[in-house]
């Protein structure tokens, strides 16, 4: 054979070996390295191992839920409430100490913590979030600072999102419901090469409540991008961006309000950017470094009517600060500016690394640093919403799982934090002992104790209302600034258990709550008798309210979470919680003017008892139907009313058809349908409502 | 490093008859001298270079060598790769390939010498084999995987409280289908197959399956399995909690419950003692292809989650063994 001659043989056989070894199975299919995808940190600890109480809601039960705003089905959750406070605004509680705005929880999505630097609550009807992208929501029941940090005090709710390989194709949704409710979302996925990504984006928009005589309506828009790529079998990078943005209307129509809270609309917008990168070895080590930016902002800046037209104006000129004679320069022709826009950055960087010391050992550790800072003129008496106060961050925390033998998994994690606004380093342990009586069977014990760190508003609130020349009008909040944190330390006898024979797995426990060195928002009646309030027959000038360590809240109860498959098509999810309360923190001083304190009984937040029920019905694979029932003793939350006892009854039928490359979900969500009820104010009141959707899902 | 040594040395103590072969002649050669009857030309033909091959070739001539002065044959390597200009030897070379791509060259040369075919799957084997019938004397097979239907017994040993199962075959593992359900009749399970000529249907597939299986099994096919479909596939039945049986280390390490595969030193070892069996004996010892030594791993952390009961890896490797047919000895 020539050279040449040989050269095309060889050619010849190269290609055409490439084409047969490389189009088929090979040997490289058998051995090649894999991407990891049951990775460390995603991989969950057992119920059995764990050190505290979880409740997993997949996404089979949030759809089968059909919850028009996504935290209704948190309502699933054993000892949780949810109370709706305005139209556009959710508050969440576990095991009550609430108010408007649910101050004790960490709320995470895919790792990133969502709640707001400035209030320390979380805006749920606005987090960039699609309700159809979610894979399952974690929640801890309990403080978990050892995992979370120092926020994660009542409760941690962690959700987690569909990887983008999952959700493939295209996604179309419409709602149409109760309420003025109108939703629309649509989304698509791909998949090139190692990099898939999903673009979700939707608008939403109702009337609020129908029984209000203030209006509430909003409308929401949302664009969120996920991109996963990975770079090799071992690392992947995830990168994230939202943003959102809501408009309603807000404001009061009653006489007492018109002046500081007129009907307007008010413009929330959020924005996140995430990057993330993972280096994961095997199923027991894992890497990952991720850097955060979460944005919010609130356009509120308005003025009020000219106070003169008001009719105001000859009497704030009068007098503002109750002195006869001494009128102030002030041109009552102007309204009063409210500038009630604020801005709040989080920048959050951290790392966590996860694996096995020894063969009975697992073992996670970390770090972050974190940078919050929050401006608002009116929120903290500055000339810019860019004169803001801040906040930094340092964490390490450490947990180990340590099984000894085939009867006992131990737990022992410990957060270590040191911040800008308490001081010192303050360190939240956690410790547990499970004994496994049988494969099915586990006791466990355990103590936990977590800190709330005062949020940047609590810390430095100086909420003062001023008129253009920059005269005070109306001094609302205020804090001394130096608070210490909120303290919660929990104890807990758990037993869990599992009936293959039944499909059952249940937890049951007991657990002794006690939080101390309550954040207290104190009322003081100083302007209770101002001229001003005495002329006009209301007052103009509110009470003053301000920031205090004082109060406390001992809770013991039971606590029942039982998960039943009794055939392969039903489901059911029952939760139930007896609890018993005593606690105080200082309401008033001075009150009514009369120098006599008062203290809040904070035990009327929470139920007595709450129960929880869900059941899925597979009638047939296409036809599914689901009921969620929810009932509650009476509770009233700080600046609520009293709701008495009240019962929810929502059911959904949804059917599905399927076509050669789509399937298209039909469904229709009857919400409510027992007696009306409230769970915040007496007059956002829920009637029963009708809600239909088309979901339709493209390959 | 440790682990190596420990796992190598577990090897041995399971074939006792290499590990004191393997004494021998490699502690004793300094003072023992062996008088050699024969010689034989091994020409070793690499289908890539580095890696599990390089890890196969060198156990492959480690243990040969042992065997060959067991023998007293004076044995002599030669390894090419399969890039290389390839034209056949002498008529008394005896050629191993390594991996597909060898076997490939070497069948396509038309070559009439003894040849071994290692490291390579069994239906890659057959469809070449197809196109270019063998021509020599001898040529046997050391197959990488093992029958599809082994891995029920597979689930049927690790899982036995699971009776659904489910599986997604392409146009690699179609074949297999009837096989499958017949095998899965008789061990009184319930077999789901959902079909796919294309890797992007892998999801439409996998919902398909949702609520009809309680473990996945895994089965070689370059449409359904890959680095791209392994992830979708491994985070999708997790979510339902529903654990992945699966054919190699690397999927185990990745995420399924449990995997059954051949080390590439094991399968090198099974071909270096069927090479000598067959210089030996001339006898057909080509019953059985398939590997002998059986590995089982399991992912831990999967098992606490998904099937806290399952048997040790050492006793399902021992009923495997039992299960799949091997060559008399």
């Amino acid at each position: 054979m020539t050279k040449s001659g040989s050269i095309v043989a060889l050619l010849c056989i190269t290609q055409l070996s490439q084409g047969l070894a490389g189009e088929k199975i090979s040997e490289e299919d058998f051995l090649a390295e894999i991407p990891v995808a049951l990775t460390a940190t995603r991989l969950r600890q057992p119920a059995a191992d764990s050190p505290v109480s979880t409740t997993i809601i997949d996404s089979e039960m949030i759809r089968a839920y059909g919850a028009v705003e996504l935290a209704d089905v948190l309502r699933l959750v054993p000892g949780f409430q949810v109370a709706h406070p305005s139209g556009e605004r959710l508050t969440l509680s576990y095991h009550g100490q609430v108010d408007e705005f649910s101050r004790r929880m960490q709320v995470l999505i895919d790792g990133r913590s969502v709640y707001s630097p400035l209030l320390g609550h979380v805006d749920w009807a606005i987090l960039p979030l699609n309700v159809e992208d979610i894979e399952r929501i974690e929640v801890t029941r309990g403080p978990n600072a050892a995992s979370y940090g120092a926020n994660a005090f009542a409760a941690v709710i962690n959700i987690i999102t569909h990887h983008t390989a999952l959700t493939q194709g295209t996604r179309l949704s419409v709602e149409n419901g109760a309420r003025g409710h109108e939703r629309y979302f649509l989304s698509h996925s791909d998949q090139s090469g190692p990099f898939s990504y999903r673009v979700s984006t939707s608008y939403r928009k109702d009337n609020g409540f129908d029984s209000v005589e203030f209006p509430d309506d909003k409308n929401i828009r949302m664009l969120h991008l996920r991109g996963d790529y990975q770079l090799d079998p071992f690392n992947s990078l995830e990168f994230q961006f939202g943003y959102n943005q809501m408009r309603h209307l807000d404001g009061d129509t009653d006489a007492d309000e018109i002046l500081t809270d007129p009907v307007r609309t008010v413009k929330r917008e959020h924005s996140f950017e995430m990057l993330r990168w993972q280096h994961d070895t095997g199923p027991d080590q894992s890497f990952e470094l991720q850097f955060y930016h979460n944005r919010e902002v609130v356009r509120d800046n308005f003025f009020t009517s000219s106070l003169d037209s008001l009719g105001f104006g000859a009497l704030v000129a009068f007098d503002l600060d109750g002195t006869p004679g001494n009128e102030p320069d002030i041109d009552t022709s102007l309204g009063v500016p409210l500038p009630n826009s604020t801005l709040v950055n989080r920048y959050d960087l951290e790392f966590q690394h996860t694996f096995r010391p020894a063969d009975l050992w697992r073992m996670v550790w970390g770090g972050s640093l974190r940078y919050d800072e929050a401006g608002g003129r009116s929120d903290f008496n500055t000339t810019s919403i860019h004169d803001t106060f801040n906040n930094k961050v340092y964490r390490l925390f450490a947990h180990m799982e340590w099984k000894p033998s085939t009867s006992w998994t131990f737990n022992l994690g410990a957060m270590a934090e040191k911040n800008d606004i308490t001081t010192g380093i303050r360190v939240s342990p956690r410790i547990s002992a499970n004994y496994h009586i049988s494969p099915q069977h586990t006791v466990r014990i355990s103590a936990n104790r977590a800190y709330r760190t005062p949020t940047l508003y609590e810390e430095y609130a100086d909420s003062t209302t001023t008129s253009v020349e920059g005269i005070g009008l109306q001094d609302l909040r205020f804090s001394n600034g130096g608070l210490s944190p909120e303290k919660i330390t929990t104890y807990e006898l758990a037993w869990i258990g599992n009936i293959p024979r039944y499909r059952t797995s249940f937890e049951l426990k007991l657990f002794r709550e006690a939080i101390s060195d309550i954040l207290a928002e104190v009322k003081d009646h100083e302007y209770y008798d101002h001229p001003l309030n005495q002329a006009l027959g209301f007052n103009v000038f509110d009470d003053v309210l301000f920031y205090t360590t004082n109060g406390y809240l001992n809770t013991n109860g039971i606590e029942l979470q039982l998960d039943v498959r009794p055939t392969r098509d039903t489901r059911v999810h029952l939760g139930h919680t007896y609890s018993q309360q005593r606690g105080s923190s200082l309401g008033d001083i001075n009150r009514f003017g009369t120098g006599v304190s008062r203290y809040d009984n904070l035990a009327k937040a929470t139920p007595r008892a709450i129960t929880t029920l869900q059941v899925i019905q597979n009638f047939a694979p296409d036809l599914q139907g689901s009921l969620a029932f929810h009932r509650y003793g009476l509770y009233e939350f700080e600046g609520g009313d009293d709701t008495g006892d009240f019962r929810i009854l929502n059911f959904r039928l949804a059917k599905t058809v399927k076509l050669e490359h789509s399937n298209i979900e039909f469904a229709a969500n009857f919400q409510n349908t027992l007696d009306e009820y409230f769970d915040y104010e007496k007059e956002q009141v829920f009637d029963n409502g009708l809600y239909l959707s088309v979901r339709a899902q493209f390959d | 490093m440790l682990n190596q040594v420990k796992h190598t040395l577990y090897r041995l103590t399971r074939r006792p008859a290499t590990a004191l072969l393997l004494f021998i002649f490699t502690v004793l050669p300094c003072t023992t001298y062996a008088e050699h009857d024969r010689q034989l030309n091994v020409s070793i033909l690499n289908s890539h270079e580095g890696g599990y091959y390089s890890t196969f070739i060198s156990r492959f001539r480690q243990t040969a060598t042992v065997l060959a002065q067991k023998s007293q044959i004076d044995i002599r390597f030669d390894e090419k790769l399969v890039t290389d200009q390839f034209t056949p030897g002498p008529g008394d070379t005896l050629y191993v390939t390594v991996g597909s791509r060898a076997a490939i060259s070497m069948l396509q040369s038309g070559a009439t010498n003894p040849v071994l075919h290692t490291l390579l799957p069994e239906q890659t084997y057959t469809r070449i084999s197809a196109m270019y019938p063998p021509r020599g004397d001898w040529h046997g097979r050391v197959f990488i995987d093992f029958h599809a239907t082994s891995f029920l017994d597979l689930i049927k040993t690790s899982l036995p409280e699971k009776t659904r199962i489910g599986t997604i075959l392409g146009p690699d593992s179609r074949q297999h289908a009837g096989a499958l359900s017949a095998r899965a009749r008789n061990l009184g399970l319930e077999l789901a197959i959902e079909y796919i000529e294309d890797e992007n249907d892998i999801v439409t597939a996998l919902k398909a399956l949702q609520g009809r299986m309680q473990v996945f099994l895994a089965l070689p096919d370059k449409q359904v399995h890959n680095r791209r479909t392994a992830k979708t596939i491994l985070l999708s039945t997790y979510r339902y909690n529903i654990p992945v049986v699966a054919y190699s280390q690397a999927y185990v390490k990745a995420g399924a419950l449990i995997g059954m595969y051949a080390r590439p030193e094991d399968l090198a070892d099974q071909a270096a003692e069927k090479l000598f069996r067959h210089i030996n004996t001339k006898a057909d010892v080509d019953c059985s292809n398939q590997p002998e030594v059986i590995s089982i791993d399991i992912n831990d952390s999967v098992s606490r989650l998904l099937a806290r009961n399952i048997p040790a890896a050492t006793y399902i490797e021992r009923v495997m063994r039992e299960n799949i047919a091997r060559c008399a000895e």
